[in-house]
Formats: C-alpha cells, structure tokens, sequence
C-alpha cells in the first residue's frame, strides 16, 4: 500500500502535472496534424525527456501517445484526413458526420469513449502486469526466447500486408541489432573500427529516423505539401461537445465495453498496436450490428467501438513491456528504450525492483486519460487551427528537431548518421510497401532473442528439442505456430465473411 | 520490378554478411560462436529474397504489373531527397558554421522550395531556430557546435 501512495506522489506534484499538461498539448498538435503519428510524435519527445524525473519522462510520453490517438479523429472529421492511422478505420464515418455538421457531436463521442477506453486498458494493465509478472519469475531463457519469437512473429503475421516482407524488414532489425560488441563472446560485431558502434546501435536515432525522418521525406517526395488546405471546405457545424453522449452512450454501452476490452486484449500483442485495434473493432462491431448498412454514412455505432479500442489498446501495449520487456507496439518499443535509460528496467522484477516507480506509471496512465477530457474538448472547439496549420511551414523545423534529437542523445554526429541511414532506409523500403513496425521490434528484441537463444543452446549443448521440454516453453511455441498460421486463417474469415479483417493499406500509428 | 529489385539487394545483403561473420573470432571450446546469429539472420534474408524474387519474376512474365517507373519518379525522388542533403550539409559543416546557422539554413532552404514567400521564411526560420538552440543548448544542455558568429 505504501508503494502505491509512493507512486501517486511521483506523479501527484507540481513538475510533473505540468508535464503532463505540456505533453497533453503537444500530443493533440502532433496527432491533430496529418501526416505526423503518434509514434512520430514519442519519438520526438523522447531526447526532450532526457533532462527529466524518470515518471515526469515517462508520462510525458503516456500523454502524448493517448492524446495523439484521439487527436487524429480531429483532422479526420473535419477534413477526411486521419490525423494518424489510428483513427483511419472509422473516417468514412467521421468525415460524413462532419459534412452533416455534426462534428462536435462526433468529436465528443470520440473523446469520451478514448477516455473510458484508455481508463479500461489502464485497468486490465493495473489489473494483469502485476500478477503476469509473477508468473513469470519461473521463466528461464527457453521462454524468453520463444517470447521473443512470438513478438516477432506477431509483428510478421499479424501487421498487414505481405508476410515475405514483413519478415525482411524483421531481419533488417534483426541485422541492426547485432552491430556492437557480441554479449556472449565479446567480439565486436560489424562496427567496422567506428567506437561509437561498439555499444551497438542506439535505439532512439533508429526511431527518429524510422518515424520522423522517413514522414518529412514522404511528404517532400509527394507533389505539394498541404500548405494551404481550403478551410472553406469545413461545413458549418451546430449542437454542443457532449450533448448527445450521454443518449449514444446509453444506447451503444455494450459496444464500449467491447471495444476497450478487444482493444486492451489486442494492443497487449506484441506487434498489433492502436491502428489494428481500431480495424479489427470497427469491423466486429459491423458484423455484429444491427444494422450494418448505416456504417461508413455517418452512423455512430462504429466510432464508439473503434474509439474506444484504439486508445484502449495504447495501455495494453504496456503489458508485454513492462513484464516482459518486449514492446506491445512501436510507441512502447521507443518507451523500453527509454525505461532502461532511467534505470527503470522492464522485466518481471520490475513491480519488486521498482515498484514505487510501477505503480507512478499507473498513475501517470490515469491522470493522462482524465486530462484527455478537457483539453480534448478544448482541441474540439479550437480544430480550425489545425486545419490551417500549414505541413510545408512544420516539415523543416521538425527536420531540425530530427537533428538536434538525434544529436543531444550520446552528443554524437554517429547518431545523425545513423538517423539519416534509417531514414533513407524506411523511405526506400516503404516505397516498396514493406512494413516498418517489424524492423523496429527486431531492433528492440534482437538482443533478447539472441542472448537466450545462445545461453539456450549452451545449456542445452545444441539439443533443440530442449526448447520445448519445458511446460511453459512447449505451450509458448505452439503459440508461435498459431501466430505463423494467422494469415491462413484471416484468409478463411475473407471467404466466410467477405470483407478483410485489415485494411492492407495501413501502417503504423 | 520494385519486388525483384528488393529481393535480389536483400539476396546479396545476406551474402555479404554471411562473409563479413565469417570473420568474427570464435572462442575456443564453444560450439557456438559470435557468427552464428548474424548467419542465421542472413539465411533468412536470402530465403526471403528468393522468395520476393521468384514471386516478382513470376508477376513480370505473366505481365500483372507495369514494370514501368511512374511519370513523376524522378521528380518526388530528388523531392524526398532533399531533407537527406539537409541533414548531410548539416553533419559536414555544422562544426564549421555552426550548429544555429546550420539550421536557419536548412529551413530556409526547405520553406523557399515549398513556395513560402522570403520573408515569412525568414521569420519562421529565425524563430525556430532560435527556439530550438535555447532549448537544446541551454535548457537541455546539449553542446551543440558554435560557428564564428558564436552561436
């Protein structure tokens, strides 16, 4: 118990309220603004995080995430823009409620049900982290490593897209993540006499330049910045914020609770983030309806599930993470980074090592989806000005943010680099519709993999068999092979249902 | 075209490290040796080149795609590469002129190419920049490099 108030006072303090504000404003900005993600908008965060507290760092991070989630529906109402791609499984929906000036109406049920859908993903991870941790205390090397194959796997099968280059794109993280020194025979591994490479290759200017150098080169490489977006194709909008939430929330409670429970269920998949989260609840919440016709014309049935899974899943994400140490999403892979920066390593220890801490990042989660109610409806009554925001006047400055983030890590030129190598790599990659999340949770978990697959093959002196004589490890890897047979069976529910379980053309948050 | 392309960069990737490992020291009296990571990753990048490969060979013959680059490659390419020469310009001489006028620099170049009139360029370049220097340089402390006007 004394924990748990050790850790709201770690939040509950001037500093950090004040960051968290401050991270609420820049998240709704980032996420309001097509083009720039969620995950982009973490990435830049995280070299500003460096001067502070660890639970200020972190629930900065913690607001600016939930706050972009919701922020993308904005753009997406008014414009048919999603802000990110989050919120693109409903925006045919968004958009024609705003073309019927309903937009208020819309944007409040979106914020109220991000709010009960991130406070219901905080509770499942309250409620599950704690005890999954442990659970896995009797985890030895044998589990981890299939953890980490299913992780991985996750990320290949379930993202969308081709699984061929899905898997690629796993194996260019997984490449990245061996420069360095070798952690069990300490030789030093394709650091070509760079001493900056002996350490390995620092997760943070690989994110920026994965996330945020890649989208201002997206932009630069299509025709015409947005630079000036006609505003008067905004129709006049009528009615109050949160009017009608309570009617639509009384006639569509089974779907909010629906969504937030499959979004935390599915966020907590290593490699299925916010984005899958909202398609995959849009498209149960269709099957399952009453009338499904309405959907895509402005009908509100939709949004509340997707709504409430996307933000939910954001929290969910948390739970592999924490107790694991493997990222859920590609937000909370940038976030273990940071977490062993601040001393705070993820693993199963973490509630016994540092669980004050632990029970602060609950905290943090709490504060940052109550504090989504006001300032969203602030960025509600005030979404012209992202309307207006010109992309082409953000582009260069964020481009120098890129920079001076990348730099201000090790105070390293090494670290523009290797943000200008990623960036150029993502850019190239993606033009070929490749997937970029595998790439990034093989850079994260290639350390983890290797390392307990060779103290595996050691202890086991090569016997791979011994990797599935283990209860846990034998039920892990059959995971795994449900995983590799994903896209078989999405290919089933395609014929059964006729409709994809994804979007193909999505990525990322 | 694209896939075949990939495939065989990734075919050849993967050969490449299987002889840069090659090299790596092998520790004596242990089987497995700092090599066989870096290989195993390099045998999938083969198989999945392949893979991409035979399949993008496959869609050439049966003519299912356009093998031909799209009118405007060319032009969104230099496009997309003009924030790289940025940050490339940036890392050869931000030591020389300076971290500041470095990117005062670059966005001014950046906002003129996108059409912003000289002097809302100039404007929005000078704050920026200067917003970004004090926050980094003196609120975070990052030593960023001092040119010969001192900032």
């Amino acid at each position: 118990m004394n924990e748990l108030f050790d850790g709201m006072l770690l939040v509950f303090n001037f500093q950090t309220l004040l960051v968290i504000l401050i991270a609420a404003i820049f998240g709704v900005f980032v996420g309001a603004i097509p083009g720039l993600s969620a995950t982009m908008a973490v990435a830049l965060l995280v070299p500003i995080t460096f001067a502070m507290e660890p639970t200020a760092a972190i629930a900065a991070i913690i607001t600016t995430a939930a706050m972009a989630i919701f922020a993308g529906d904005i753009p997406a109402t008014y414009l048919n823009i999603p802000g990110t791609p989050a919120s693109a499984a409903y925006v045919a929906d968004s958009a024609a409620m705003g073309r019927q000036g309903r937009a208020r109406e819309c944007l409040g049920v979106n914020v109220t049900c991000s709010v009960i859908g991130g406070l219901a993903g905080t509770l499942v991870l309250v409620m599950i982290a704690p005890s999954l941790a442990e659970f896995a205390l009797n985890f030895s090397s044998y589990e981890y490593f299939w953890l980490a194959v299913l992780g991985l796997g996750s990320a290949v099968f379930i993202s969308q897209g081709s699984a061929v280059k899905g898997f690629l794109s796993l194996m260019v993280g997984l490449l990245l993540a061996t420069v360095g020194l070798d952690l069990v025979t300490g030789a030093p591994r394709f650091t070509f006499d760079v001493p900056d490479l002996m350490g390995g290759i620092n997760f943070i200017p690989v994110m920026i330049g994965f996330f945020a150098m890649y989208e201002v080169m997206k932009l630069y490489g299509q025709h015409k910045l947005t630079g000036d977006r006609p505003v008067q194709s905004i129709a006049p909008q009528h009615g109050s914020v949160f009017g009608k939430v309570p009617t639509h929330l009384k006639h569509y409670w089974k779907n909010v609770v629906r969504g937030s429970t499959l979004g935390a269920f599915i966020g907590a998949l290593p490699g299925a983030g916010a984005d899958i989260a909202a398609w995959i609840a849009y498209a149960l919440s269709k099957k399952r309806s009453k009338t499904p016709e309405a959907y895509g014309t402005g009908h509100v049935e939709g949004l509340v599930d997707a709504s409430s899974a996307n933000n939910s899943a954001v929290a969910g994400a948390w739970v592999p993470a924490l107790v694991f140490g493997i990222p859920g999403d590609s937000i909370t892979a940038i976030v273990i980074g940071v977490l062993y920066m601040k001393g705070m390593n993820p693993g199963p220890t973490i509630f016994m090592d540092n669980s004050a801490m632990a029970y602060g990042l609950f905290t943090a989660f709490f504060v940052a989806n109550l504090i989504l109610l006001p300032i969203g409806y602030l960025a509600i009554r005030s979404a012209h000005i992202f309307a207006v925001t010109p992309t082409r006047v953000l582009m260069p400055i964020i481009l120098c943010f890129c920079i001076v983030g990348a730099f201000a890590i090790n105070n390293s030129l090494t670290d523009v680099w290797i943000m200008l190598a990623c960036g150029i790599t993502a850019y190239l990659i993606s033009t070929a519709n490749f997937p970029i999340a595998p790439a990034i949770l093989g850079l994260v978990l290639g350390n983890v993999l290797e390392s307990n697959f060779m103290t595996s093959m050691i202890k086991a002196d090569g016997n791979l068999l011994a990797f599935i004589e283990r209860p846990i490890s034998a039920t892990l890897g059959a995971l795994v092979l449900l995983i590799a047979l994903f896209p078989l069976l999405k290919k089933l529910w395609q014929r059964c249902h006729g409709q994809p379980l994804i979007n193909p053309a999505q990525g990322g948050q | 075209m694209k896939d075949l392309v990939f495939g065989m960069i990734f075919i050849a990737l993967g050969i490449t490290v299987i002889v840069l490992a090659r090299d790596f020291p092998a520790v004596p009296g242990m089987q497995y040796g700092a090599d066989l990571f870096p290989t195993l990753i390099a045998i999938g990048m083969i198989g999945g080149g392949a893979v991409l490969s035979v399949t993008a060979l496959g869609q050439i013959r049966q003519s299912t795609v356009d093998i031909r680059l799209p009118n405007d490659f060319l032009r969104s390419t230099l496009c997309a590469a003009l924030p790289c020469l940025m940050v490339g310009a940036y890392i050869l001489l931000n030591e020389t002129l300076g971290a500041a006028s470095m990117m005062l620099l670059i966005m001014l170049v950046l906002l003129i190419q996108q059409g912003v009139r000289i002097l809302p360029a100039a404007a929005i370049s000078v704050a920026a920049t200067a917003v970004i220097s004090l926050s980094f340089g003196h609120l975070l402390k990052v030593p960023l490099p001092t040119g010969p006007l001192g900032f």
